[in-house]
């Protein structure tokens, strides 16, 4: 189990770079590549390892966020670490939860940035503040990306084992 | 590792990234950056190699070009272009210098060797530090404009922040009716100026530059164009949509004034 984390750690590392190279190309546009490897260990490894993940792919990011780290290194943390509790309750192989819970995952962790940062600035909270938060080229593109990466990793990093037979 | 362990692990490191002072935070982020410029820079290759691969037909038609034009042959016309248009571009920073404030007697000129990886920070790496004379808060301009601040600056690199992101606020005034505002970014990547003058006469085209406030920016450094003009619903200013002088997602080199 210990390991498989070590292994999680080293490919959330490999997304990293991958997404800062997507960057490159298309700035501003880039797929969540971190936070769909968190998602996915979470799925697959549980919500320890998701959380873990999470927390580790969450750093890397916040190295490049401007003033105090922490922000991402938690809201990608809680990411993980909530698929992996929901992951019982979902069927984890569907498209539709490859497509639905990055994008979804996404856009909560911009509106959270986007609560802290005006909650910081001291200007009022308002309904916009949801329509803010939608950028549609990180969200689509990490919905788009999200089935063919989670098909890349399963073959790069398979699960250990089912969750279900995890405590059997 | 029990499950439980690890979350009392993440838990732990996560407070105490919070309560770190910023001097501490920003001292570890930039040891990163030093530990990170390889593979970053590794990264930044790989991209630039796709993209190479990408203008590859684009590359070659005008090679043929070239040499139909001008006979020259062989690889080396690749070389030449490349250094060509890099030289092109350190001329125009080196231009700069005309419209440069008085006051700024030294500036440094760096690359940038990595932009935020996260769609929604517009922040990039500089690979030139505090060795070289970068200190926080000196304004970064491209070979045209003011395009952001330093905000944090390590040994050897340092990172930028943006006129577009929300975190970034600069002083700013119409250059033709002088009225005043303050520059922000928006998390959709707009720039905008809030509090002008419900009476400013500000059309379309009007040129926005540095007002100089707070002694961080030199006054006068130009930053963008007006692109339109409005009056917020309920508030007593107008605010203006403005587009930076400079592609932002495409600056590879950067001058830094010291």
């Amino acid at each position: 189990m210990f390991s498989s984390r070590l292994a999680a750690l080293l490919w959330i590392f490999v997304l990293f770079l991958v997404q800062n190279s997507w960057a490159y190309i298309f700035p501003e546009k880039a797929p969540a590549f971190v936070l769909i490897g968190a998602l996915y260990y979470s799925l697959f490894e549980g919500a320890a390892s998701g959380f873990v993940a999470g927390a580790w792919g969450g750093l890397l990011i916040d190295l490049f966020s401007q003033g105090r780290p922490g922000f991402f290194t938690a809201a990608f943390a809680a990411s993980g670490g909530l698929c992996g509790m929901a992951s019982s309750k979902i069927f984890e192989d569907s498209w539709l939860t490859e497509i639905t819970l990055p994008f979804l995952s996404l856009y909560a962790v911009l509106l959270a940035q986007q609560l802290v940062f005006l909650t910081q600035a001291g200007e009022s909270v308002t309904f916009a503040v949801f329509s803010a938060a939608f950028l549609p080229w990180p969200l689509c593109a990490t919905a788009l990306c999200a089935p063919w990466l989670f098909a890349r990793l399963r073959k790069l990093s398979p699960r250990q084992r089912r969750r279900w037979t995890a405590g059997a | 590792m029990r499950p439980n362990r690890a979350f009392i692990i993440v838990f732990l490191f996560i407070f105490v990234l919070i309560i770190l002072p910023v001097s501490k935070s920003v001292l570890i982020k930039a040891s990163a950056y030093s530990i990170l410029k390889s593979p970053l820079a590794f990264s930044r290759d790989v991209s630039q190699t796709l993209l190479d691969l990408v203008r590859f037909s684009q590359n070659a038609e005008e090679l043929r070009a070239s040499k139909r034009s001008s006979g020259a042959r062989g690889p080396e016309t690749f070389q030449l272009q490349e250094v060509l248009a890099e030289n092109m571009r350190l001329n125009r920073l080196h231009e700069m210098r005309n419209v440069l404030p008085v006051t700024a007697s030294k500036v440094v000129v760096g690359r940038v060797i990595g932009r935020s990886p996260a769609a929604w920070n517009r922040v990039f790496l500089v690979d030139k530090g505090e060795a070289q004379g970068i200190r926080v808060n000196m304004p970064v301009l491209s070979d045209t404009s003011l395009i952001g601040k330093i905000i944090e600056a390590g040994p050897g690199v340092s990172k930028a922040l943006l006129i577009t992101d929300p975190n970034s606020r600069i002083g700013a005034l119409v250059q033709r009716t002088r009225d005043q505002g303050i520059l922000y970014g928006t998390f959709s990547g707009e720039c905008r100026m809030k509090y002008l003058s419900l009476d400013a006469k500000i059309i379309p085209g009007d040129l926005v530059e540095s007002a100089g406030y707070g002694g961080f920016f030199p006054k006068g450094l130009l930053i963008g164009r007006i692109e339109k003009v409005w009056k917020e619903p309920g508030q007593i200013y107008q605010v203006a949509l403005v587009t930076p002088l400079t592609e932002l997602s495409r600056v590879e080199e950067v001058v830094c004034i010291v």
